[in-house]
């Protein structure tokens, strides 16, 4: 409607001032219904002109006005005559015109309050208007009076009092005041918690915040907030309270208010005002009927920094400012009919539910803050205040809605720096290390200034970059920091990064390109990659530490926010930057102090590490560790070998990860040395070698030897290499000590050359020492291993274990040694022992013992004796070393063991069914200690079956423990020992050995000694017909021991007899089989008949008849049954034994 | 004429006593195809059986049982039976030691045993 009428009057337009003509009546009647009044002012004529609105407002018939300022001042009210002379002189002198509130008194005796605006042209007079704003006066009036209708109804009972104990927390209520709050009477639980919860929660802080700080101040309690009643309805209550006097500030006193009533007052007298306003402007939209009135009054508007704006139901423009149109970047004429969503779709977007809510209720909204991107300045995020107030006419019907608007994005802008800069300060503030810091920066940008920011270190070569990357879009930062780190920017190239560290000046590109991308990504995946993330907008600021341009601060904006960067985002980006540059600044220099103590630190500990009793190898391995991080991120040790190749030895780096890649690709290959590597001309020249920055074809010859290395080797971003050659005995060159930097961003300086050689001059003669063990180790093991057979041979005198167990510290292999030696005759020869020393020579001296002592053996001496010569064989010869040896020969036709021992620990004997027990005697000294010493022969009887332990004394020493305790745990070891041999070895070792690794070398040896071998032997199937086999043996072995025909005949009958019943009763006729043994035990004959089944108990008196036949005819039956089969043994001593 | 390659059964009859002579050795694998031979041959019109054990050279208890039998039989048949072992040997030791003497009488030679035989009539 509005709109109809004002593109009627345009097209009737026609410059023209007040007084003349069918328009400017037009205008004035418009100018008359809106209550305002034009005028204006010759200051050189000293003539005011009054456009009879003007009269009409003073109460004067048009036409009537005289036209002198004193005529005109006449109807200024008496009290406000000299304020307005005192503005009219002023701006007749020159000053701005400026709005100007007084009363006029009408002709009729009515005063009249209006608005004076005024306007200087061109030609030095005045134009202006006065609005009548009587009305607003009377509403704000009106107001005051309901206000003060309110308290009034407060005091007939919206009021309540309360009472509270701060010391108690205990608060006390009327009921009047639970009423105010909506609660039923007694229902207040009495504590300021209580009461807290009572108060809406928009407002509960405020007020809990007010509250305690009136209190801290023993001021007055004043508070005011809205509380929700039980059956929701809000309510504003206005608090008050005082400090009891003389309760020292713990009791107070106050009461609550219910201000409702006023608050809903004033809530309509904002809707009185803006109705008000409203009816201004529909007052202006009349005046601009004539253009250059409406272009004056324009001009009023204008200068203010508000946009107005009107709409009609449609939300087309029917009016705006040129402010608003400036700020919608669009001419005030294209406006006019178009929809606001024609014109600023984004912000139609966030304003339309705002704008019909209001035509909708006709209920206003104030202040609104209001933020979107607008066609005037793309991709930038702008904020407004808006006002938004309903337009009706003059039946009170809403015709459309008006808008007051006031861009507010520099503040904003203000604001997100000044709250940028200073969390990035706070940030720097705190104690973190670079890394964290680093991640703090590029999450504090995003996403008011950036949606994804990326912070670069870097070295001037482009490696060893450290990267940081946040992204409104969480999923794109492994992506993106991946790309970052892997692929170095080129520097020489014009994307924005790469300028800005040339120029050294922030660069900013406002429109990415996707050739841009092209140019970025390494691959059509890292294209994808970036498409898809989709940068629009960049800002790139460089990073100086120190002189040098160390990385760079990218700030994007993408496609999730469609925002560009403008000229003004620079400074901040750059100032962002700048700080980020101090912080790192920071960092560094309190890490190069840090690293200065700690250098220093490192020479004495090198030292304090050549004093610890470490191996050689793990000694090494300290050494390069030591040096992390102070003095390198890698660590790598090579050695020469004699033949000329380098070898590492050690290879230490100051990453977990990294570390644990390294041991794995272990051990080390020797290699031949690479010229172009700074360690292989370290070790060729004895001259320490700097690389800095590294040549190209460096990093390619940084791989690794290790035999299970990984190809390519990671070379970690190696970018400074400090090699110096470690020196060995005399002028040699032992291998080379290198240092390198990486990650930590720093390289070597010829200072650091000094401090690395004195680190390799101290640290050198540990690796040489460390060398010349580990070759000599290697040996001693070598040749230990390759003297003690592991397996034994089959023997018919025992069953032999043995067991050699290399001690953990390498410092003592070699030198325990044992041996097993059958002889001709049937015996069979044992020996342990141990030679005092170790290494190479040990185990030469071992070897030389173990050789002297067969050929004693096979001589055929005693125990005893085979030491006496050995002693004095080794004593003669005037170069051997002290030897603990324990000699045993078992004799099993005997059944003796017979023993010597030259200072080692006594065997340990388990007979069987007995307890073990150690075999005492008188024991001589060590081999070599003693001249002409004496060697005792120890005899002892050894059942068959008997267990027999030799060992050394590594097996029962156990550092801070008694001999003793090792014995007897060896005693019980052995006790509750397995069956099977080799696993009583194995158990042995298992309970004596406390890790299973023991610090001495430990030799073990043990033997399970069988009886001599049986005479006759049979192995018959339980067939009848193997019988008469069994019988017709039996007589020739019996005729050859000399048995008499009789004593023939009946133990050939006997066994007969044991092996017919195996047959018959083992087997029942089946197939199985029966062994028969037999031997001529010191006269006696025993025979053993053995079946492998099970008896099957039948006809029981003719079985008794076989056995008591063998009863009859052999001196005695042995029966033995078992789960396994059946055992007789028969025995019978011949009347005339052989020999006799 | 049973013969095993250990042992060898003869049968000789002596009016109406019949002489089965074992010669060589007795055990498991032939003694159950002897005792058959023998308990077979004894025919009803006989009057007595000889076991002539003189050229025995090994019997154990499965002969001794063997003898057992025929002895358990033969009296059912009111069959006479008689052994010939020689006084010092070993198998006449085997029968005393078995107590086969309580039930069968044994003689030193064939002769007495024959003389024996006719007298049991």
């Amino acid at each position: 409607m509005l709109g109809r009428r004002k593109r009627r009057h345009r097209e009737a337009a026609e410059p023209t001032v007040p007084g003349g003509g069918v328009l400017e009546r037009a205008l004035e009647m418009a100018l008359e219904s809106a209550r305002i009044g034009l005028w204006s002012w010759d200051g050189a004529a000293r003539h005011v002109r009054w456009a009879p609105s003007m009269e009409r407002l003073c109460g004067l018939e048009p036409g009537t006005f005289g036209g002198t300022l004193e005529e005109a001042v006449g109807f200024v009210h008496p009290d406000d005559r000299e304020v307005v002379a005192q503005r009219l002189n002023a701006v007749t002198s020159g000053a701005t015109p400026e709005g100007l509130r007084y009363r006029l008194v009408r002709t009729d005796g009515e005063i009249r309050w209006v608005d004076n605006r005024s306007l200087r042209l061109d030609d030095g007079s005045l134009i202006g208007i006065a609005i009548d704003i009587t009305e607003q006066r009377h509403v704000e009036e009106e107001l005051r009076n309901r206000e003060a209708e309110a308290r009034l109804a407060l005091d007939a009972g919206h009021m309540g009092a309360w009472r509270w104990n701060r010391v108690t927390n205990e608060v006390s209520w009327t009921p009047e005041l639970e009423t105010v709050y909506g609660r039923e009477p007694g229902s207040f639980p009495g504590t300021f918690e209580a009461f807290a919860e009572l108060i809406h929660p928009d407002d509960r802080e405020g007020v809990v915040d007010t509250i305690r700080r009136a209190v801290d101040d023993g001021a007055e309690i004043a508070h005011e907030h809205r509380a929700l009643t039980p059956d929701g309805e809000v309510r504003w209550i206005e608090g008050r309270g005082v400090a009891i006097p003389g309760s020292d500030g713990s009791e107070w006193i106050g009461i609550g208010v219910d201000v409702t009533a006023r608050k809903e007052a004033e809530t309509e007298r904002a809707r009185l005002l803006a109705l008000e306003q409203l009816a201004r402007a529909d007052a202006e939209q009349a005046t601009r009927e004539l253009e250059q009135a409406v272009a004056r009054l324009d001009t009023l508007l204008e200068h203010a920094p508000v946009g107005f704006g009107f709409y009609d139901t449609e939300f087309r423009y029917v009016r705006v400012n040129r402010p608003l149109a400036e700020m919608n970047g669009v001419p005030v004429e294209e406006h006019i009919g178009r929809t606001v969503g024609e014109i600023l779709p984004e912000v139609w977007e966030v304003v339309e539910p705002l704008y019909r809510s209001v035509l909708e209720t006709g209920d206003p909204v104030i202040d609104r803050e209001v933020s979107a991107q607008t066609p005037a300045i793309p991709g930038v995020m702008r904020h407004w205040l808006i006002s938004v107030y309903p337009v009706t006419d003059n039946t009170g019907e809403r015709v459309g809605i008006g808008t007051v608007v006031v861009e507010i994005t520099e503040r904003k802008r203000a604001e997100l720096a000044t709250r940028l800069l200073a969390a990035a300060s706070e940030l720097f503030s705190s104690p973190l290390d670079l890394d964290a810091m680093l991640e703090g920066i590029v999450r504090l940008a995003i996403p008011d200034f950036a949606d994804s920011c990326h912070l670069y270190l870097q070295n001037p070569e482009g490696n060893g970059r450290r990267v940081a990357v946040a992204d409104v879009d969480a999923e794109f930062e492994p992506v993106l920091a991946e790309i970052a780190r892997e692929f170095p920017l080129d520097l020489d190239s014009d994307l924005p990064t790469a300028r800005a560290l040339r120029s050294g000046r922030a660069v900013r590109v406002e429109f990415v390109t996707d050739e841009m991308r092209e140019r970025t990504a390494q691959s059509p995946e890292q294209l994808k990659i970036l498409r898809r993330h989709g940068v629009r907008s960049v800002i790139t600021s460089p990073l100086e530490v120190r002189g040098e341009r160390v990385g760079a601060l990218v700030l994007m904006y993408t496609e999730r926010s469609g925002r560009r960067y403008r000229y003004p985002d620079i400074a901040l980006a750059e100032e962002l930057a700048h700080r980020v540059a101090e912080a790192i600044e920071r960092a560094q220099l309190y890490g190069e102090a840090e690293r200065a103590r700690e250098q220093l630190d490192l020479l004495a500990r090198v030292g304090e590490l050549l004093t610890v009793e470490l191996d050689s190898r793990a000694r090494i391995e300290a050494m390069a560790r030591l040096v992390l991080p102070a003095f390198a991120d890698v660590c790598v040790i090579h050695v020469a070998e004699p033949d000329g190749t380098l070898r590492i030895a050690a290879f230490a780096i100051a990453d977990e990860e990294f570390q644990a890649q390294i041991d794995a690709s272990g051990p080390w290959r020797a290699v031949p040395p690479d010229p172009g590597t700074p360690w292989a001309e370290a070790v060729a020249t004895g001259e320490p070698v700097l690389v800095y920055p590294l040549p190209p074809g460096l990093v390619g010859k940084l791989t690794l030897t290790g035999e299970n290395a990984r190809d390519p080797a990671p070379t970690f971003g190696v970018r400074s290499i400090l090699s110096v050659p470690l020196p060995g005995i005399g002028s040699s060159t032992i291998g080379a000590a290198s240092f390198a930097y990486a990650w930590s961003g720093r390289r070597y300086t010829p200072d650091d050359v000094v401090l690395g050689q004195e680190l390799a001059r101290r640290a050198a003669p540990a690796v040489e020492n460390a060398l010349r063990y580990e070759q000599e180790q290697a040996t001693a093991e070598a040749l230990q291993r390759s003297l003690l057979p592991e397996r034994m041979p089959e023997l018919t005198e025992a069953e032999v274990a043995v067991r050699y167990v290399p001690g953990s510290d390498e410092l003592k292999i070699g030198g325990d040694w044992y041996d097993v030696l059958p002889l001709p005759d049937g015996r069979l020869l044992t020996a342990i022992g141990d030679v005092v020393g170790h290494g190479i020579r040990a185990a030469t001296s071992m070897g030389r013992i173990r050789n002297a002592l067969q050929f004693c053996a096979i001589e055929g001496l005693s125990p005893g004796s085979i030491l006496r010569r050995l002693n004095e064989n080794f004593i003669a010869l005037g170069d051997g070393d002290m030897a603990t040896v324990l000699i045993a020969l078992y004799e099993p036709r005997s059944r003796t063991l017979r023993f010597a021992s030259a200072g080692h620990p006594p065997p340990l004997l388990r007979r069987p069914g007995a307890e073990p027990e150690y075999l005492g005697g008188t024991s001589g000294a060590p081999l070599c200690a003693v001249d002409e010493m004496p060697y005792p022969d120890i005899e002892t009887d050894v059942p068959p079956g008997s267990l027999l332990v030799l060992y050394t004394d590594g097996l029962i020493e156990r550092r801070g423990e008694s001999l003793d305790a090792g014995l007897e745990r060896l005693v019980d070891a052995v006790r509750d020992a397995p069956e099977k041999l080799e696993e009583v070895a194995d158990h042995i070792l298992e309970r004596l050995l406390v890790s299973g690794s023991p610090d001495d070398d430990v030799a073990l040896l043990t033997a399970r000694l069988l009886p001599p071998p049986a005479e006759f032997a049979l192995r018959l199937s339980a067939q009848p017909r193997e019988l008469s086999v069994l019988r017709t043996r039996l007589r020739e072995w019996l005729d050859g021991l000399g048995a008499a025909p009789t004593e023939r005949g009946e133990i050939t009958l006997a066994v007969n007899e044991a092996a017919a019943n195996a047959i018959e009763h083992a087997y029942g006729l089946r197939e199985g089989d029966i062994a028969v043994e037999g031997n001529l035990d010191d006269g006696t004959v025993v025979v053993a008949v053995r079946d492998f089944g099970r008896w099957y108990e039948r006809v029981t008196h003719t079985r008794g008849r076989g056995i008591n036949l063998m009863r009859s005819l052999m001196d005695d039956v042995h029966i033995e049954r078992g789960l396994d089969g059946t055992t007789v043994t028969l025995r019978r001593r011949l009347r005339q034994g052989p020999g006799e | 004429m049973t013969t095993s390659e250990i042992g060898k059964l003869e049968l000789e009859h002596h009016g109406p006593v019949l002489v089965a002579r074992i010669k060589g050795e007795v055990d498991l694998s032939n003694v159950d195809e002897m005792g058959a031979t023998i308990m077979s041959s004894v025919t009803p019109d006989m009057h007595g059986l000889v076991i002539d054990l003189t050229d025995t050279t090994f019997l154990g208890s499965t002969g001794v049982r063997m003898l057992f039998e025929l002895a358990d039989r033969l009296r059912a048949r009111r069959h006479h039976l008689r052994l010939v072992a020689d006084q010092s040997a070993l198998v006449r030791r085997v029968l005393v030691l078995s107590e086969l003497d309580n039930v069968v009488p044994i003689d030193a030679d064939l002769s007495a045993a024959l003389t024996a035989a006719a007298a049991d009539r």
